[in-house]
């Protein structure tokens, strides 16, 4: 059985054997006894009055898991067997000077607060030098070998980022013998890839990368109206200020032409005799084409908003509308204006959705666009 | 007199009562976000259960908010009973949790039977913002895949805890649900 719990099949199970190790059983930052909870990120164990500061330092930070009532990656383990509360202390309280007031599990939860965020936010008492070394980034405690690369971008859950080739400097030759169990192929050549957490900027970086390395984008390729084309040594990249000025200092570069289709001139015609440009009625217009003069159902009463208005002002003038047939009479209910005209707008008072023109009795408006439900 | 003016009293003031339930995966800000409404300050927590009364804008709400942690997950679907309202809180600085974020309240959403009977409405926080790597709001909408919620009225709404900001439109929301306007 090696110690990083590999034989585990349960990764709960090697986390209990874990935690029963002496330096584990008392929290990592305050020093109750009995803790039950943990930071995958860092790999210590800390009490639930810690946990809760941990939590709100962010994810980003310090990853809070329970040890009973959370699920645990064997990455997650593993990463708790390399570090413990030992070597994490060790690492992070290295350089404490000693007029700091080191809070009890008494103290106050500002203290501890203080205590916590200087140690794992600040880093303050972290050995000097050695940022590589920090659990989040992919390091590995004094004395240990470095890890390998598939073993570290297991432990990266994101997509690896890689951050900036930092200077690897070499740990102190621990007393005893390195274990064998994450050999080191290239130590010297191969920085850790890992997404740097506490540098923010640092993140960004990669992705400005890529988009300075994609190729620029295509300049409308099918469009119908000719534009200008970028100058080819320019980035693809640039405000746009930029690229107002460059235009229109240079000479305009139309760039490659789109091939129209040879139009006939019957067909330019035809465009000119468009619906629009003659009320809808132009005999040169075949009826297929044009998709208002398609056979339509009439939902307005008959009124077709595509019409123009001189058509209605005929047909109101040559041949009036015929009385509505009396309707039934409803419980002494009389209704008025039940055989008025039909004009085509909406003159009726009483709702403005409704395009019934003062019919009785009322007609459920469904909607310009919707069609009416069959009974 | 005073009978009459008791009376009048409380049909004028009326009371509505509306239970909330708060859930999200673990140290996502629940407890930070309860107590920043109910006292008005940030406090510091510990993993927990917590109820509260609240009393925001004439609607009295009942504020269930359980823990995230992978066991009490698996309670959630009980408190869901005769909620008028879910918020589920996710963690925008934490993208490497958005699919368990999504699984879990879509599993939710699905599973509570007794829930879908009752006329639920749930708004999603997305606490955090004020930090690095923040998600905005749209982009996690997008990503917590709220389209495919057909049958339920949702709202996403940008939030900080620590400060406050967004808390209250949220919350005006969340009345509106219980009261069923929304």
């Amino acid at each position: 059985m090696s110690k990083f719990g590999k034989s585990h099949k349960d990764p709960k199970a090697a986390l209990l054997e874990l935690i029963k190790l002496p330096e584990n059983q008392v929290c990592a930052d305050c020093g109750a006894k009995g803790p039950r909870w943990a930071s995958a990120s860092i790999g210590v164990f800390v009490c639930i009055k810690c946990s809760g500061i941990h939590r709100n330092l962010g994810t980003h930070l310090s990853f809070v898991r329970s040890v009973n009532l959370d699920e645990w990656k064997p990455e997650q383990v593993q990463r708790m067997a390399r570090w413990g509360n030992k070597h994490a202390k060790a690492y992070f309280e290295h350089d404490v000077p000693r007029a700091y007031a080191v809070p009890d599990e008494h103290a106050t939860v500002q203290a501890l607060t203080r205590w916590i965020r200087d140690k794992y936010e600040h880093c303050k008492f972290v050995p000097r030098g050695k940022p590589e070394q920090d659990p989040r980034r992919g390091g590995v405690p004094a004395g240990e070998p470095p890890m390998r690369k598939a073993e570290v971008q297991k432990l990266s859950s994101s997509k690896p980022v890689v951050a900036p080739p930092k200077p690897q400097v070499a740990p102190p030759k621990p007393v005893a013998p390195p274990k064998p169990v994450a050999p080191p192929k290239e130590p010297a050549a191969e920085p850790v890839a890992e997404p740097d957490l506490l540098d923010f900027s640092v993140v960004e970086e990669p992705q400005q990368q890529q988009q300075q390395q994609q190729p620029p984008p295509k300049a409308a390729a099918p469009a119908a109206v000719p534009q200008f084309a970028a100058p080819p040594n320019r980035a693809p990249f640039e405000t746009t200020t930029a690229t107002t000025t460059t235009t229109t200092t240079t000479t305009p570069n139309f760039g490659p032409q789109p091939n129209l289709p040879k139009m006939s001139s019957d067909a330019i015609l035809a465009m000119y005799a468009s619906p629009a440009a003659y009320g809808g009625i132009h005999p040169s217009v075949t009826p297929t084409l044009s998709p208002s003069r398609l056979p339509q159902p009439q939902f307005n009463n008959g009124y077709n908003p595509n019409l123009m208005y001189q058509q209605y002002a005929q047909q109101s003038m040559m041949m009036p509308q015929p009385m509505q047939p009396m309707p039934p009479m409803h419980g002494g209910i009389m209704p008025q204006h039940h055989h008025q005209q039909q004009v085509p707008y909406n003159n009726n008072n009483n709702n403005n959705n409704n395009n019934n023109n003062g019919v009785w009795p009322q007609q459920p408006y469904y909607g310009a666009h919707h069609p009416r439900p069959t009974f | 007199m005073g009978i009459l003016f008791s009376i009048f009293s409380r049909r004028m003031y009326i009371i509505l009562e509306g239970r909330l339930l708060m859930l999200g995966l673990d140290a996502v800000g629940k407890t930070i976000i309860l107590y920043k409404l109910k006292l008005g300050e940030v406090v510091s927590t510990i993993p927990t259960i917590n109820v509260e009364r609240l009393t925001y804008k004439g609607i009295e709400l009942t504020v269930w908010e359980i823990g995230g942690q992978d066991k009490i997950r698996q309670l959630w679907l009980h408190y869901l009973t005769d909620t008028h309202g879910l918020i589920f809180v996710v963690d925008s600085n934490d993208q490497t949790r958005l699919d368990d974020a999504r699984y879990e309240l879509h599993k939710l959403l699905h599973q509570g039977t007794n829930f879908a009977t009752t006329p639920a409405s749930s708004c999603t926080f997305i606490s955090k913002q004020d930090l690095p790597h923040a998600l905005s709001a749209t982009n996690l909408a997008a990503k917590l895949d709220f389209a495919s919620l057909r049958t339920r009225k949702w709202y996403v709404q940008a939030c900080a805890a620590t400060t406050g900001v967004g808390l209250y439109e949220g919350m005006d929301w969340n009345g509106q649900g219980a009261r069923g306007d929304v």
